[in-house]
């Protein structure tokens, strides 16, 4: 019934090039089409933040967001944190890993994109604020602790972004 | 998973009401946060979306002559980090901060907020309490402009037509005021919020408007602000217990889940909050 | 840290143990390279839907699928009638779970058919052109009306038992609706009750919850020429690869049962769930299928067992506890799944750590027209202990004693037996208190409306001891571990490969681990009742022994005349030390070859009493009360990881930090509810599970005294934290504003009234607003 929809965005820096049905979703895209898996979902619900990724810089819960709506974009998900490259982890990743700021990983995905926009936005959050700012991530297994404390580690002193 | 649809970008506003006219079965969206949500619950099958996004009308934040006026396709997002509306109304900003979570303010605007008239709603109390006005597009370039107290219905329901879309809301800019918003969320959604609009003058209170949302189907206007008109500061402050209430006993309830003593004494402790933010000064 | 009562403390364990090493799926898990379930794929998959029954109780007259079958995509469209060469019923307590519903459907969500097509839209419109012809029968889904005279009864044909029952049941007479009963008692209640100065008694109630693993049921099968695969996110692959052998009718070796990482278990992946359905969907599309549940249909598979609780405390004048009694009416579900083992452990673990001269605890599972209830963490703990701790706290009210004091004077010591046969208490709690209390900062001054309170735990830990594991030593020396623990995040990979390490001397890099496949892995019972470290743990260790053992004795074959003895790493042929990897090339005359390590566990030796350690919980909280909103906010914990040695640190106190908050959200939020035939908030956006802005101060504190009989005189751990903090929260409530709650969760609103109450009554309420109907003291 529906038309196919054209559809050119970047993902985790590389130009893709998709034909999409309207009701394809960016998390499905992601996972079905481009085996990009490291992205999950959840609730489906956009309350729990797993399948968070990022759309231009914001953070966008996958699972409700058009894939139609992500054509012109630059969109971001856990594999595009590390460096291209070198596979070298960035800073925030690094810091989950010292911090074992996971445990089942399945929140992890949401936890890391989100993190980082917070970091772009405000390389030098309070504690208070990367609080409040992953209010909207759940994670049922760490109980957070540790999670707060990996994201202000990744936080740069000087505020220099992190990448 | 969403159901199918055909998808439509409407290039401008004339456009937009022209597939709204001519395709059965549409529904215009941007964020898509509520809409897209329903939809993958099963409560609405549009055939079509319209998508409202590329209309360049519909954004911005800019001041006129009638006040601040918001486009209706503006992020949450946007409203929480804009530095206009942070000079001239700080209450918004505070508010749209604790909306939902940061994803959905991202992506969900404020158009589609008030058009989806969900009861738990946010932003609706606090704009009634302002007496913003929304405006409306309609066929053959016909514009109409009412305030938001009358636009919201009832649950879901507003006064929008199935061929009209809403363009901007606008707040009018009202010397020497105080605007002040407090809520109470037990889960996702807000619980109780209170809003309180007054202008403050030579140490006296004139034109008070509390708004209860979130108990109700749309905002509650309380009459019982009433009482706090031309009272000064410390006479509010005295008169704060009985006006929060009497704002309690005005609401109609809609929630069977919570106990209706416990809810109303909710609106109470809120409506009171809101009166101490400006006399104490701490307004934000 | 005490000075332990233990040979073992003094010994240091080899590297490296105790050491928080990085954990191995650190990397995999922060750049999203770890592969779960949902992310498998094969050819040819297809995709499944399901149908779900809206009512409560009703018999199906018909189901007519020609429709679906036709429309685009579809490749299968199953329900019972089209299993008649499957084995229907499943259950490893009570065999009386239908792989989908056969003649009737028993709660609301319940499947009723499936969909599987090439796509999941269209197995989804398909699901529409089904149509079900129900006849609607009376329900019930209140365990309290289920069990009355003249009530619907759930099953009215007997079913057969499962094979994991594991316990006899308590010989009462039951009702039809109640699907076990068990008994734990000792001693005379009587003379204890006859002689007591104080006899306190009170109804309690602890809510039914949703675990929220965030990974929702999915499982992946395929069929082979009479063989199954199956990919599933489960804890217990062996469990369910018994149920699958017997549906299915083929041998055990015939069914491989596949785990990739876990989005989280918290003991809800355990026992059999999706799998016979998903077996049976691909069976009959004989294409591999995913079934993938959505979190709404992941509560209606699996939700906590809620509990009704009559609680009987007697003591001396002075403080001294003489008997304790409960009676617990348990909500399992419509079907029982595991709610007769979590009776059965309730009464085993509602007596606490405390020394009493006797006791009497029943407990009932009962069915009801709600969907079935799982383990959850704590189970069976955390219901009775928030009855047992509350009612501690009031009855040390009563005797005008301090709530720690009154512990002090009952909590057992080391080497005590919690009751006669029991495996002697292993964990020092009389330190661990201390320690809290220190911590906490007990007794000493608090603002307004704050109150703090410390609440202990114990329950039987371990469940069965069978397990086996295969260590492999290669021919360059590094090793493989094959052990069919599952990694649903509690780091097992990591701990069980750091045991391995040490035991054989090998670089931890070396040391790869493959877990949880019915298919490589030798059988394990399951990972869960916080067992794996010190049972897999075991299994390890002896498979690292006869590893040593083999090759001493290849190497008394290379040089029969020399001195050949074992070392760290190698074994020492003379005065010369040879590294193992040299060992078995020149045992094979070859550049490669390996050596194979078998470690079994069974009930014998160190593992023969019961339980294989006590799992014990001491955790205290500060809270704060907002008397306006009736808001509770927890402001300070310190929890007691007593776990014998930790392999690993820094996994052990996180176990108890997530462990903690996850034990926050029954205490102040979380809360299923029923109206009518449905469950009304199953869903993320009316059900509240805690969030970073609900985190308090947390002090995670470890005890090692090297008590227990794991490796190294490790315990288990992770499920301690979670049983305390329901009752630590409501006794701090207590002490804050003088309410007394028995019901958790201690919503705002519950909070409010119950002080406005106090208010306007001028004294505490002793009954809170759910004392309506008490469940008694029979069933």
């Amino acid at each position: 019934m529906s038309h196919e929809i054209s559809i050119e965005l970047e993902v985790n820096r590389r130009p893709v090039q998709l034909v999409v049905a309207p009701n394809e979703t960016l998390a499905q895209v992601l996972r079905d089409r481009l085996s990009l898996h490291g992205t999950k979902v959840s609730c489906d619900a956009q309350v729990c933040g797993t399948c968070t990724v990022l759309v231009d810089g914001r953070a966008v819960s996958s699972c409700t967001f058009l894939a139609a709506d992500a054509s012109g974009t630059r969109v971001t998900s856990v594999e595009g944190l590390a460096e291209p490259e070198t596979g070298r982890l960035a800073r925030v990743q690094r810091a989950f890993v010292e911090r074992a700021a996971f445990q089942c990983g399945y929140c992890t995905a949401g936890f890391l994109t989100s993190a980082t926009a917070l970091l772009s936005e405000n390389p030098n959050p309070t504690r208070a604020e990367v609080v409040e700012y992953l209010e909207g991530n759940i994670c049922r297994c760490t109980g957070y602790e540790a999670i707060v404390a990996a994201v202000l580690d990744a936080a740069d002193a000087d505020g220099t972004p992190s990448t | 998973m969403i159901p199918d649809f055909e998808l439509h970008r409407a290039g401008d506003v004339e456009e937009a009401i022209s597939l709204l006219s001519s395709l059965e079965d549409a529904a215009c969206y941007a964020g898509g946060t509520e809409l897209l949500q329903v939809m993958k619950m099963g409560f609405a099958t549009p055939g079509h979306l319209v998508d409202l996004k590329p209309i360049t009308e519909l954004g911005g934040i800019q001041r006129t002559d009638s006040g601040l006026q918001i486009g209706a396709t503006v992020t949450h997002r946007e409203i929480e980090r804009s530095p206009l509306i942070a000079e001239q109304l700080p209450a918004l900003v505070a508010l749209e901060h604790q909306v939902a979570n940061v994803r959905i303010r991202n992506v969900g605007t404020l158009g589609g907020n008030l058009c989806f008239a969900e009861p738990h709603s946010d932003p609706a109390a606090l704009l009634v309490a302002c007496n913003a006005t929304v405006t409306l597009a309609g066929t053959d370039g016909a514009r109409r402009t009412i305030p938001l107290d009358d636009f919201l219905l009832d649950a879901f329901t507003t006064d929008r037509e199935e061929t009209e879309i809403m363009t901007a809301v606008t707040i009018p800019l009202v010397d020497r005021r105080a605007l002040v918003y407090r809520r109470y969320a037990m889960t996702e959604r807000p619980t109780v919020s209170a809003a309180f609009q007054v202008t403050i003058e030579d140490d006296r209170l004139s034109s008070p408007r509390i708004v209860v949302g979130a108990v109700g189907p749309t905002p509650t206007v309380c009459r019982a602000s009433g009482i706090l008109d031309d009272l000064t500061m410390d006479e509010a402050r005295e008169a704060a217990g009985d006006v929060a209430s009497a704002c309690s006993r005005e609401v109609e309830p809609m929630d069977v889940e919570i106990g209706d003593a416990y809810l109303r004494n909710l609106v109470a402790v809120h409506v009171a909050r809101t009166i101490a933010d400006v006399v104490e000064r701490r307004e934000t | 840290m005490s000075t332990g009562h233990s040979p073992r403390l003094g010994v240091t364990p080899p590297h490296p143990i105790g050491v928080s090493v990085e954990r191995r799926d650190a990397v995999p898990k922060v750049t999203g390279a770890a592969t779960f379930t949902a992310d498998l794929a094969v050819p040819g998959m297809c995709h499944a839907q399901l149908l779900r029954s809206p009512y409560a109780h009703a018999m199906i007259r018909s189901i007519r699928t020609d429709r679906a079958r036709a429309m685009p995509g579809v490749v299968a469209v199953v329900s019972a009638g089209d299993l008649a060469d499957v084995d229907m019923l499943y259950g490893h307590a009570i065999r009386d779970h239908p792989i989908m519903a056969i003649d009737r459907v028993r709660f609301a969500g319940e499947p009723v058919a499936a969909v599987v097509a090439t796509g999941l839209h269209e197995a989804a419109e398909a699901l529409q052109a089904i149509e079900v012809d129900y006849e609607e029968l009376p329900f019930v889904t209140d365990p309290m009306e289920a069990i009355r005279e003249g009530a619907p009864v759930i099953h009215p044909t007997a079913h057969e038992m499962g094979n994991q029952r594991g316990f006899a049941e308590a010989d009462v007479p039951r009702h039809p609706n109640v699907s076990s009963a068990s008994r734990h008692a000792f001693g005379d209640v009587a003379a204890a009750l006859d002689r007591a100065d104080l006899v306190i008694e009170n109804d309690y109630e602890y809510p039914m919850i949703y675990a929220y693993a965030m990974e929702p049921y999915v499982a992946l099968a395929s069929w082979g020429h009479r063989s199954l695969e199956i990919w599933t996110s489960t804890q217990h692959p062996f469990l369910i690869q018994e149920e699958l052998a017997r549906c299915f009718r083929l041998p055990l070796s015939a069914i491989s049962v596949r785990v990739a990482y876990i989005g989280g278990g918290y003991g809800t992946k355990g026992y059999t769930k999706i799998e016979p359905l998903t077996a049976a969907l691909a069976l009959r599309a004989r294409r591999p299928v995913r079934l993938a549940l959505t979190v709404e249909e992941s509560i209606l598979t699996a939700r906590s067992v809620p509990a009704r609780i009559w609680a009987r405390s007697a003591f001396s004048r002075d403080g001294v506890l003489l008997s304790r009694e409960a009676r617990f009416h348990m909500d399992g579900g419509a079907y029982a799944e595991n709610s007769p083992r979590i009776a059965f452990r309730t009464t085993r673990r509602f007596a606490g750590p405390y020394r009493m001269e006797a006791l009497d605890v029943q407990a009932w599972s009962i069915y009801t027209n709600t969907a079935p209830s799982s383990s959850y963490r704590g189970l069976g703990s955390r219901q009775g202990t928030f009855a047992g701790e509350t009612q501690l706290d009031e009855a040390a009210e009563r005797l005008g004693i301090d709530a720690l004091d009154l512990r002090r004077i009952n909590l057992l010591r080391p080497g005590e037996r919690p009751w006669p046969g029991a495996r002697p208490l292993d964990a020092d709690l009389h330190a661990d208190l201390e320690i809290v209390a220190e911590r906490l900062g007990y007794g000493s001054p608090l603002p307004r409306d704050h109150g703090r309170a410390i609440c202990l735990s114990s329950a039987d830990g371990g469940a069965e001891p069978t397990s086996s594991a295969l260590v492999r030593l290669h021919a360059d020396g590094s090793v493989t571990v094959m052990c069919g623990s599952a990694e649903m995040g509690q780091g097992s990979s990591t701990v069980l490969a750091q045991i391995a390490a040490g035991e054989l001397g090998t670089p931890l890099e070396s040391v790869r681990l493959l877990n949880s496949d019915t298919s490589t892995t030798p059988y394990d019972r399951s990972t869960g009742a916080s067992r794996t470290t010190t049972v897999m743990g075991l299994a390890i260790q002896r498979a690292a022994a006869d590893i040593r053992e083999q090759l001493v004795g290849w190497a008394r074959d290379l040089e029969p005349e020399a001195d050949v003895e074992a070392e760290p790493a190698g074994v020492r042929i003379g005065d010369r030390s040879v590294p193992w990897h040299e060992v078995v090339t020149r045992w094979f005359g070859a550049a490669g070859g390996e050596v194979v390590g078998r470690g079994y566990v069974r009930a014998e030796g160190v593992t023969a009493e019961s339980p294989l350690f006590w799992e014990v919980g001491c955790l205290g909280v500060e809270v704060s009360v907002e008397r306006e909103t009736g808001r509770v906010r927890v402001e300070r914990i310190v929890t007691l990881g007593d776990i014998g040695r930790a392999i690993h640190p820094q996994l052990a106190e996180q176990q108890d930090v997530g462990g903690a908050i996850m034990g926050m959200g029954p205490a102040l939020h979380e809360e299923l509810r029923y109206v009518d035939q449905s469950m009304v908030n199953g869903n993320l956006w009316d059900y509240r599970v805690p969030r970073t802005t609900d985190l308090p101060e947390i002090d995670a504190v470890l005890a090692e005294r090297a008590d227990g009989i794991g490796p190294y005189g490790a315990k288990g751990g992770g499920e301690a934290a979670v049983n305390p903090i329901g009752p630590a929260i409501g006794n701090a409530v207590r002490n804050a504003v003088g309410i007394r709650l028995r019901r958790l969760p201690l919503t705002a609103e519950r909070v409010w009234t119950a002080l406005r109450e106090l208010e306007s009554h001028g004294k505490a309420p002793t009954a809170d607003e759910s004392a309506e109907e008490g469940p008694g003291r029979d069933a």
